[in-house]
């Protein structure tokens, strides 16, 4: 199984991981609706990187059994199952699951990778295993 | 919807704290494309001839390019223009950060701030909702400070541009802050906000930018990125971003030391990135979409003090060309001004000067009210700023900026001002660099790197030649200024050699059209002889005289790689003859009549017939 692995310390805060990542999920140039989180945190100078590490917190902390694990290795919420009541979206260690104007339900990594290649900076690569 | 756009421009009158939406025509879109091209349009066909840079008649133009806050690599460049107050001409001058985009986000491609506030306020901007609202307990603050006052007060996802006292105060080249340390620096520009009593512009939005092919653009951006990721310089340009250059700098003698006196410096590896990599370092920042990530955040443990930077410009200007010890000292300079909300290349100037003053007895202990403004005294320049940003005693005289307080001081000093139409060098002596020389010459904005840097073409091609050079200068000002016009950063061009014409093709991805090379080159030209026009317009006698050298180019090196050089009158007479040759200008610089109609500004051409600026 593979996972995307964060290194903080690398990231300059660019946000092309998001940019990517709205594009290739919505079609959207935004970073505001991306699967991974950025928070600057200035003026000590560093970027928090929320994404999510595949933990499950989020699937036993969902009441209505709406998340469940793809054939890629990612958590993924069943539309059809989701009420957004946002359990998941507060259980989350990772904050790392989202929500915007892009979807009517909350989103998380769904390790598409397309961010990967994009972070020069090599805050995001992969890992075979955990 | 215009792809590229956000649709609308935002039209504030602070005198009457009332706000108007104007939609972005197709017309405007496609025949001006955006960024410094619309602030050369609106500002010539908006301002009236004439007018006080600091009266509430002016405006301030602020414009973001189609491909700002795109997924395109470093398209994170947002432009303010204004009539300048310290050149008297045309400026603009372009930051960084993440606010470009987030005012496409609330459906804006440009701010024009018009008409002056009686109070201090702000401009706090959400999605449609625009308001101008009190900002009394924002004023006297420090840039940075107000920054993270607001986001504080407001929301930590606001995006805010703010002024210094030294702006409140209109200190003439008082320059705009954004995202800690990111700013439209020159000309002045803070000092325009300061006079309309605009404290900052905060603003939030939600709606991504439409895009023509978002699928295109996400494989172009990720094959450009795999290509920079890939280049020899990436990880160095990465890691040292401007600094990189200093060395190099000294190494061929033009970094700028004790006021352009010499041009090679012995402290040099105690002030390179080298250095400041090991001594002050926190993290790498980007801008929006920057895979480069050039900018350094720092802190200084010496003075306690944290600082996006020094860049290569700062190091120069406030480093070497004050005599300073180390990194340390230029980090709590740089710190200071822009706290302060100076320019830190015209604050380097001005204080350079003074202590050049100083030197040589012009100027003495008693005049700067105690402070001995020896080269090199942290503690002197420090103290000698804070008295600029509030016009206090001698201050006052400097922060009219160096050549207008040479002119106050008299005895000749005039000499001593390193600038071209009063804008101040940057950080490379020209002693023997023609082709640099002649770009700072006849930047549309005054002596400013950035229009073309031609250091290299120097080397190339021969540092005491002139041929060919004016042309070298007009290549680049076609290229490089079309950067601020589509909203991106020169530097993967420059730096890592993205080619040009992959930018071309995200422009198309991004907005649907089919521009060419070709077509934005001439469109360059367009843009190039209406900034001319417009100094043409607002500066009586304007032309060739305007576009003379700096005094001291013309004494001999004492020292260093470029000994013995200097600049004679033949030289500058064929550099500026080749150049206008290429422009197709006359003998004395102006725009011709038919040159203005051929490149498509017949109205302008007539406008200046007419004020008896040209002939027909």
């Amino acid at each position: 199984m593979k996972h995307i692995i964060v290194k903080p310390e690398s990231c300059t805060g660019c946000r092309l991981c998001q940019l990517t990542c709205s594009a290739q999920n919505f079609r959207l140039n935004t970073h505001k609706s991306a699967r991974v989180g950025i928070v600057p945190r200035f003026p000590e100078g560093y970027f928090e990187v929320h994404l999510c590490n595949q933990c499950g917190v989020c699937q036993s902390a969902c009441l209505v059994e709406a998340i469940l694990v793809d054939a890629n290795g990612a958590y993924v919420i069943d539309d059809s199952k989701c009420i957004d009541c946002g359990a998941c979206v507060d259980s989350c260690p990772q904050k790392a699951i989202f929500r915007s104007p892009a979807s009517p339900h909350p989103y998380m990594c769904n390790l598409c990778g397309a961010c990967v290649p994009n972070c020069a900076a090599q805050a995001l690569s992969w890992e075979e295993e955990r | 919807m215009i792809n590229g756009y956000g649709g609308s421009i935002l039209r504030v009158d602070l005198t009457t704290r009332s706000v108007k939406r104007e939609p972005v025509t197709p017309e405007l879109a496609h025949d001006w494309l955006g960024g410094r091209a619309w602030i050369a349009k609106y500002m010539y066909e908006e301002l009236p001839a004439g007018v006080d840079p600091l009266s509430a008649a002016n405006k301030v133009f602020v414009a973001t390019g189609p491909l700002s806050g795109t997924l395109w690599p470093s398209s994170a460049k947002i432009v303010w223009g204004t009539k300048s107050p310290l050149t008297g001409g045309y400026i603009d001058s372009n930051m960084g950060g993440l606010i470009m985009a987030e005012l496409k986000y609330a459906g804006l491609d440009m701010i024009i701030l018009e008409g002056a506030s009686a109070i201090p306020v702000y401009l706090c901007i959400e999605d449609d909702k625009v308001e101008v609202r009190d900002a009394s307990g924002y004023w006297g603050e420090g840039s940075v400070d107000t920054e993270y006052a607001l986001k504080r007060d407001l929301g930590e996802d606001f995006q805010i541009a703010t002024i210094g006292p030294a702006g409140e105060n209109l200190v003439k080249f008082a320059c705009i802050t954004h995202d800690v340390g990111r700013q439209a620096g020159r000309g002045g520009i803070g000092a325009v906000l300061g006079s309309k009593k605009l404290k900052a512009i905060a603003v939030r939005g939600t709606k991504p930018i439409p895009v023509a092919d978002i699928e295109g653009l996400r494989k172009h951006t990720t094959s450009v990125i795999d290509f920079i990721k890939n280049t020899a310089f990436f990880p160095t340009f990465s890691k040292y971003g401007t600094t990189d250059v200093t060395d190099w700098c000294d190494s061929v003698g033009v970094i700028p030391v004790n006021n352009f006196q010499h041009a090679q410096y012995p402290k040099k590896d105690r002030i390179n990135g080298k250095y400041m990599r090991e001594q002050i370092y926190v993290r790498d920042k980007g801008c929006y979409a920057c895979p480069l990530g050039c900018s350094t955040y720092t802190y200084s443990k010496k003075y306690d003090v944290h600082v996006e930077g020094p860049e290569y410009e700062t190091i120069g200007l406030m480093g070497s060309n004050l005599g300073m010890d180390s990194i340390e000292e230029i980090a709590v300079l740089n710190a200071d001004v822009d706290n302060l909300g100076m320019d830190s290349i015209s604050s380097g100037s001005a204080v350079a000067f003074a202590m050049e003053l100083y030197q040589r007895g012009i100027l003495t202990k008693e005049d700067f009210g105690g402070l001995e403004m020896t080269w090199g005294n942290v503690h002197a320049a420090r103290a000698f700023l804070r008295l600029i940003a509030a016009r206090q005693g001698i201050g006052a005289t400097f922060a009219e900026g160096a050549l207008a307080a040479a002119r106050i001081i008299g005895k000749g000093t005039e000499k001593y001002v390193v600038q071209v139409k009063g804008l101040d060098y940057s950080a490379y002596d020209t002693h023997a660099a023609p082709a640099m020389m002649l770009a700072y010459m006849t930047s549309d904005i005054g002596a400013q790197h950035t229009r073309a840097w031609a250091i290299v073409q120097d080397i190339t091609m021969g540092r005491g030649s002139t041929e060919g050079k004016g042309q070298v200068v007009y290549d680049l000002q076609h290229l490089r200024p079309l950067m601020e016009v589509l909203g991106v950063c020169r530097f993967p061009w420059l730096e890592v050699k993205v080619p040009w014409e992959d930018y071309v093709t995200a422009l198309n991805l991004v907005t649907g059209q089919h521009y060419t090379t070709e077509g934005l080159f001439a469109f360059s030209e367009k843009v190039w002889n209406l900034t001319r026009a417009f100094w043409t317009r607002e500066v009586d006698g304007f032309g060739r005289a305007w576009d003379q050298p700096p005094a001291k180019m013309y004494e001999e090196m004492p020292d260093g790689p470029t000994k013995g050089a200097r600049v004679t009158q033949e030289m500058v007479d064929q550099l500026l003859d080749g150049y206008y040759q290429a422009y197709r200008w006359d003998q004395n610089g102006l725009p011709t009549a038919q040159r203005l109609r051929d490149v498509g500004l017949g109205s302008v051409a007539d406008d200046l017939v007419r004020r008896g600026r040209i002939s027909d």
